[in-house]
């Protein structure tokens, strides 16, 4: 079904001469791919996304630059709300319980969904307001607008890709020579590669494969090396998915950006944002980090240092990086984690500056200065991911079992 | 036009690691990982100050602030003097 739906496309191409109708198969044909071959619950996309992707794509239009006319204050922020709000209600708990209560109080019953895919969803959202409404995209046709969100390789845990930059490849596809083929066929067997054979292998060394109690009476050893497979099996299984998700948007003519580029070789934690996950740190950046750093910037006095200002940015960006990923306060611990690894990476740059020359031409040019910085940052990296692969109490034991403790 | 010596001297001075040479107009300063995202910001505070302009960080990409002629062209266009592109 898969193969057919690109042959569908290819063959729209060619033989469908209305561009308007060729969207309209590309939009449709995507949400069919999504409802049967990912399997995804039909209510979910049907009841919660299509009409959140309308009412996204209505206040966008709304809240496009139109000449002479001024936005109302705070439009943008409420535009927002309505997508986090969406988000809200179906993956944390707190917010669906409200929810309930409220319906329930009216009469209604509300039966929770189960959306797969939401969280990309509202970021695409998100930066779909925001640059619609800057006026840095023009508020394109729904259909255009409906490709993009309902792109199916992209759909589930990204890349997240940008409607500009998608737009221009649906336009003008990247041709499907033999070589591009071949190159995406072997992106997507890549994928599968890490999926299905590199992750399934470090799997059983992982943390899921001991239960709680169970977990607290392992070995040192064991557990440093359920850090280690952890950390392994999250880089190949997500790399790997968006491997897959890359490859198979070729088959399409869209170059979607490439969301790794060897993370857990970075100097620092810094480098390693710029290098894990990289569709969705750039998300961060410039819808959280940037427009956090200059409020505050702005309200900075004096001509003292400006550590505060980027360590509560990093703070407040994390925070609501990590709350994103997962409702659980591990998740928001893994975000403040990294938000203070951030902020000290950025403090150690601040304080090296005194330092000799020489010291810098150790840390960054020599192997041993290269191979400490690795390490160090590697390893923050991998305790990290003992918050976001369990919760608080179970993290607590991992870390204590690493020190040999309890 | 904006002279772009003042820029990258702030830059040198204050964004890059000691014993950093000065950076061409054309030398990448973002995408080769010179300065971070951070670095952009306070730079942006740098512009704002020395030229009496606001930036608004949601018109423009965090590339357009990526070597010294990108970022005199963005303070020439956010004082008029050139058309946005």
């Amino acid at each position: 079904m898969f193969l057919a739906t690109v042959a569908l496309l290819a063959a729209s191409r060619r033989l469908v001469g209305n561009p308007r109708a060729r969207e309209w198969i590309f939009a449709v044909s995507q949400v069919a791919v999504l409802l049967l071959i990912v399997d995804i619950d039909a209510r979910g996309i049907l009841f919660l996304v299509l009409p959140l992707l309308c009412i996204v794509y209505l206040l966008a239009k709304a809240l496009a630059p139109t000449p002479g006319k001024t936005r109302p204050r705070g439009a943008l922020a409420g535009a927002i709300l309505v997508p986090v709000a969406a988000l809200a209600f179906v993956k944390y708990a707190f917010a669906g319980a409200i929810l309930a209560r409220v319906s329930g109080a009216a009469g209604w019953k509300f039966a929770p969904l189960t959306v797969v895919g939401l969280s990309y969803l509202v970021f695409k959202g998100i930066h779909y307001l925001v640059d619609v409404s800057s006026g840095r995209v023009t508020a394109p046709t729904f259909r255009s607008y409906l490709c993009f969100m309902m792109f199916f390789p992209t759909y589930l845990s990204g890349p997240m890709d940008r409607y500009g930059r998608f737009r221009r490849d649906f336009e003008n596809p990247l041709p499907l020579t033999r070589d591009a083929a071949l190159e995406a066929c072997w992106r997507i067997v890549l994928g599968l590669f890490k999926k299905t054979v590199l992750a399934v292998l470090c799997a059983p060394f992982a943390y899921a494969s001991y239960t709680t109690p169970a977990l607290g009476g392992i070995s040192v050893a064991k557990a440093w090396m359920a850090v280690y497979a952890y950390a392994f099996l999250l880089y190949f299984d997500f790399s790997g998915y968006s491997d897959l998700a890359i490859g198979t948007a070729r088959l399409f003519g869209i170059a979607v950006p490439e969301n790794f580029r060897n993370p857990y070789l970075k100097r620092n934690i810094i480098e390693f944002w710029t290098a894990w996950h990289i569709t969705l740190s750039t998300w961060l950046r410039d819808y959280l980090f940037l427009p956090i750093g200059k409020a505050l910037m702005k309200r900075k006095r004096g001509a003292g240092s400006n550590l505060p200002v980027a360590s509560a940015s990093y703070l407040a960006t994390f925070a609501i990086a990590g709350i994103w990923h997962g409702d659980g306060w591990n998740f928001l611990a893994w975000g403040v984690m990294h938000g203070l690894g951030l902020s000290a990476c950025k403090a150690y740059g601040e304080w090296s500056r005194r330092l000799p020359a020489g010291y810098h031409r150790f840390m960054m040019e020599t192997f041993p200065g290269k191979a400490l910085s690795t390490i160090v940052t590697f390893h923050f990296v991998i305790l990290s991911w003992t918050l976001f692969a369990n919760d608080l109490p179970r993290a607590a034991v991992v870390y204590r079992r690493l020190l040999g403790i309890g | 036009m904006i002279d772009a010596t003042a820029i990258g001297d702030f830059v040198r001075t204050r964004l890059l690691r000691p014993g950093s040479p000065v950076p061409g107009e054309d030398d990448p300063l973002f995408s080769n990982g010179r300065i971070d995202s951070f670095g952009v910001l306070e730079l942006i505070a740098f512009l704002e100050e020395q030229y009496g302009i606001v930036i608004d960080t949601a018109k423009h990409h965090i590339m357009d602030f990526d070597t010294l002629r990108k970022v005199a062209r963005v303070v020439a266009q956010e004082r008029g003097e050139v058309e946005g592109g």
